[in-house]
């Protein structure tokens, strides 16, 4: 499930919307915002499937794939949590923030991006 | 050797410093500094590089990728970056080969190795999904930039401290060098005889209190020699005492004979006339009066005699002293002969010497000083007397009595010069003391009997009063010879 700041992300996206912006792509929301994501550790099941998922890859090669594009200074660093509760902590106090944690998850603040009209993938 | 003044031995010392500080300003400081600064921008890379391959590691292994992120940031802001590169090495053949570079797409040689115009710097890191090395190469433009304003650093210090150096070499010449070529000058002129030199000495320094002390010592010099100059006046006037009693002795005889005649005349007279007023015979009467005529002409012919003398010694004694006038020399020299033989006598009545005057006539006047030059003839016949007596003496106690003392005084003209030789037979100068004896103070008489003055003033009255000169020749146990010789 994708979840989001209030401001900043809209409230649906396509996939390939989500995956332009999971791959450091775009990197500023339709508002000016500037794009920050939080992703689950690869080492959970729901960071793994998120890259598998979203991005056709595997963990490591995801964290491989940032780490290119920090070390070349081309996108803003994303932060790797282990819970879901981080993830929502981070997005809820950072504008712009975009988050996926596992499905189902009781969402106390932001809100929950539809990709391709779902609420969960 | 080269000849320094005190002047250029401060300049060189001073500048010998300015150049061995200019030395190490310009060249050794600056090395040092540029090998400084080279070891901690080498340094610095090599922490750089150290820090990206740190947050590398924490990325992959913690997917963290804030560290490398703020790294990089880091890196890529410097403006030396040439570039860093994100080197992985494959697991299984151990090739290295490029993960990703800044800039990018970057061609890193393989050899690549820190230049002088680039430090290159590798740092190492592994973990289980990668391994690999940060290659980071940053530019040295920054050093060299140091390095120019090291250098034009130390040559403004360098300006600096010539500046002070010639600041202090002003400053000591004036503070040593001048004082001391002041003391030099001063001690020079004290040297030649002025007393009254004092030199400045302001400063509390060692250089003051040689100043103060040279000051001190030329004023106690010059008491010194004003108490000399009195003590030797004293000596002098001593010599001039010591011949005046001589003369003295030498006048009272003179002067005595005729007083005899004169007395013992006038008694023989006064008896005649007793005779006469008795006799009746007009014979004897007759008699008388050709005795009292002829007594009478006596004591006329000594009383004449005695003032002879007496006008003679006024003459020589008139006239301001050191004024020259025609004087016969045949005259005064016989004169003083005589008196020198009396006043000799009158002190040793045992000793008797033949004298002999070897006169040569028609010597013309000549311009001197009588009280001076009689002074010299008087003071060679009375070292001639004594010479001749002693020789004498020491005959007499080996038991030799053939010896017969004589002094013999000869003038003569000859080169336009009169010179006059006084010679005795005495005992004779030995060969070590003859170019003593016109020294002041050196005498070979006992202590009491001679002041050692005498040959000196004669030296001085015949060389510097009359511009004339003084010799000697003797021979030891035979004779002894003084020439003195007057211009005309």
């Amino acid at each position: 499930m994708v979840i989001a700041n209030d401001k900043g992300a809209p409230a649906a996206m396509t996939m390939k919307e989500l995956k332009s912006v999971m791959l450091g792509e775009k990197q500023r929301w339709a508002d000016g915002t500037k794009v920050s994501i939080a992703f689950m550790k690869a080492n959970t099941a729901v960071g793994s499937s998120t890259a598998k998922k979203i991005m056709g890859m595997t963990g490591d090669q995801l964290n491989k794939f940032w780490l290119a594009l920090v070390f070349q200074g081309k996108a803003k660093a994303p932060v790797f949590y282990g819970s879901s509760t981080d993830v929502e902590n981070y997005v809820a106090q950072n504008p712009g923030a975009i988050g996926v944690v596992e499905a189902g998850y009781a969402l106390k603040s932001g809100h929950v991006v539809t990709i391709d009209s779902k609420k969960n993938f | 050797m080269i000849k320094l003044s005190l002047k250029s031995k401060i300049w060189f010392t001073v500048l010998s410093v300015v150049v061995m500080f200019a030395f190490f300003v310009l060249f050794y400081f600056p090395e040092q500094q540029q090998r400084t600064l080279l070891h901690n921008y080498n340094t610095e890379v090599q922490n750089l590089a150290n820090t990206v391959a740190l947050g590398v590691k924490i990325a992959l292994t913690e997917q963290n990728l804030e560290g490398v992120e703020t790294a990089m940031d880091f890196v890529r802001k410097n403006e030396e970056l040439k570039f860093v590169g994100l080197m992985q090495v494959d697991s299984t053949s151990g090739l290295k080969s490029i993960f990703k570079t800044v800039p990018d797409d970057y061609s890193i040689p393989a050899d690549l190795l820190s230049n002088d115009t680039m430090i290159v710097k590798t740092a190492s890191f592994s973990t289980p999904l990668m391994t690999g090395d940060i290659v980071l190469a940053m530019g040295t433009d920054a050093i060299t930039t140091s390095k120019k304003e090291i250098r034009y650093t130390s040559l403004f210090v360098c300006f600096i401290v010539l500046c002070v150096g010639v600041f202090i070499g002003f400053l000591l010449a004036r503070n040593i060098s001048v004082p001391v070529l002041a003391l030099r000058d001063a001690a020079i002129r004290v040297g030649e005889g002025d007393r009254t030199q004092q030199v400045k000495s302001g400063s509390q320094d060692e250089i003051g209190e040689l100043g103060r002390a040279f000051n001190k010592m030329v004023k106690a010099l010059a008491v010194a020699e004003a108490e000399r100059k009195s003590a030797q006046d004293q000596l002098i006037l001593s010599e001039k005492m010591a011949s005046l009693g001589q003369m003295t002795a030498g006048i009272a005889h003179e002067i005595k004979n005729p007083l005899n005649f004169v007395n013992n005349f006038s008694s023989l007279s006064v008896d005649l006339l007793q005779e006469l007023e008795e006799s009746t015979d007009e014979e004897d009467k007759k008699d008388i009066l050709e005795s009292l005529k002829s007594n009478l002409g006596k004591i006329a012919h000594h009383g004449k005699r005695a003032d002879s003398i007496v006008a003679t010694m006024l003459q020589h004694s008139r006239g301001t002293a050191g004024t020259k006038v025609p004087t016969d020399i045949n005259h005064l020299c016989s004169e003083y002969t005589d008196l020198a033989f009396h006043g000799m006598r009158a002190t040793s009545r045992d000793f008797n010497c033949a004298i002999v005057k070897n006169f040569e006539d028609g010597i013309p006047l000549v311009q001197a000083i009588p009280q001076e030059l009689s002074r010299v003839i008087l003071n060679l016949l009375n070292n001639g007397f004594y010479a001749a007596a002693e020789r004498e003496r020491k005959n007499k106690e080996s038991g030799n009595t053939e010896y017969k003392p004589e002094i013999r005084i000869t003038t003569a003209r000859k080169d336009g010069n009169v010179i006059i030789k006084i010679r005795d037979n005495g005992s004779g100068i030995p060969k070590a003391i003859k170019d003593k004896i016109f020294e002041p103070f050196f005498t070979t008489k006992p202590t009491g009997q001679g002041t050692g003055l005498g040959l000196s003033l004669s030296y001085d009255i015949m060389t510097k009063e009359h511009q004339g000169m003084m010799s000697v020749d003797s021979e030891e146990n035979n004779f002894t010879e003084f020439t003195l010789t007057l211009p005309l």
